[in-house]
């Protein structure tokens, strides 16, 4: 059976490596680690990844911004906010754009495990 | 919802954003020690030494938070960070970076959650023996919190204004 692959964008390299290390303990791939929001729509289209999980703070386009750049040329991509901004604001946020998760940092990696396969499911059930 | 928050408020909500944060990232122990909570001029004189964070927040509340770290708990924290291991000089500032994001970010939703008015956080900015600083607003109010822990100590300046109904207007 083939794994989910997550493509990781995010500036912190701490953030990157606990992504990696918790995801890839539970059967996912993570198949790239964009720095930025620009990184991140070019590796999105070169890697076509299942889900990706991003930060919202991030040098040059913030988190939410190339969340929806990435919505517009691809209404299904498959995307997680992480944010250590997590107050009702930053949610209703989140929502506009249409997406449905916003996971604060430092996270429980259970939550984090959970939304995933949550994601996961609804992007199979598609 | 209240508009302006007291600055004991303030105080609380980022003394247990940098408790709860700095236990769940590195697991240490910080505690706040009772010290005047003005900034003075003689109080700024550490940050241009050793290491600093600052970051900014803009929106309903308009705020500028200097952290300065101890070197032994810049240490602790940015080799924790990395799994136990020194990083490298070019990345070292991004553990930095994240740890104030985290903490910060905490403190400011609590903020936003009290007041129901977004603030957001801007990118945090790392110094290193830099005494270039332009830290005193006549037209802010100023906090100084001084946590320690078994590996050093962490000074917090917190510049901030909030916006009222009025400028926002309401």
């Amino acid at each position: 059976m083939e794994k989910t692959t997550i493509l990781v964008v995010d500036d912190s390299p701490f953030a990157s490596k606990q992504i990696q290390d918790l995801v890839e303990e539970n059967g996912y791939e993570v198949i790239g680690y964009a720095k930025n929001g620009e990184e991140g729509i070019r590796m999105y289209e070169d890697l076509h990844p299942d889900i990706v999980v991003m930060d919202i703070i991030m040098p040059g386009i913030d988190g939410l911004e190339t969340a929806e750049i990435l919505l517009k040329r691809d209404p299904d991509a498959t995307i997680l906010m992480l944010s250590s901004l997590c107050d009702s604001g930053t949610l209703e946020e989140v929502k506009s754009i249409g997406l449905k998760y916003l996971i604060p940092k430092p996270w429980e990696d259970d939550v984090l495990l959970a939304t995933l396969e949550m994601l996961k499911k609804q992007r199979n059930a598609k | 919802m209240e508009n302006v928050i007291e600055s004991t408020k303030v105080d609380e909500t980022f003394d247990l954003a940098f408790c709860e944060v700095t236990k769940k990232l590195v697991n240490l122990e910080l505690h706040r020690v009772a010290e005047d909570d003005k900034i003075t001029a003689e109080k700024v004189v550490i940050l241009k030494k050793g290491y600093r964070e600052e970051i900014e927040t803009h929106g309903h509340i308009n705020s500028r938070i200097v952290c300065h770290f101890s070197d032994e708990l810049f240490r602790y924290i940015t080799d924790t960070m990395n799994n136990g291991v020194t990083p490298s000089e070019e990345e070292i500032h991004l553990f930095l970076n994240e740890y104030i994001n985290i903490a910060c970010g905490h403190a400011i939703s609590s903020l936003n959650n009290l007041t129901g008015q977004p603030s957001r956080l801007t990118i945090p900015r790392f110094y290193r023996n830099n005494d270039n600083l332009e830290l005193m607003d006549p037209e802010e109010e100023g906090r100084y919190l001084v946590y320690r822990s078994e590996t050093g100590m962490l000074h917090v300046f917190l510049f901030y204004s909030m916006q009222t109904d009025q400028e926002e207007g309401k």
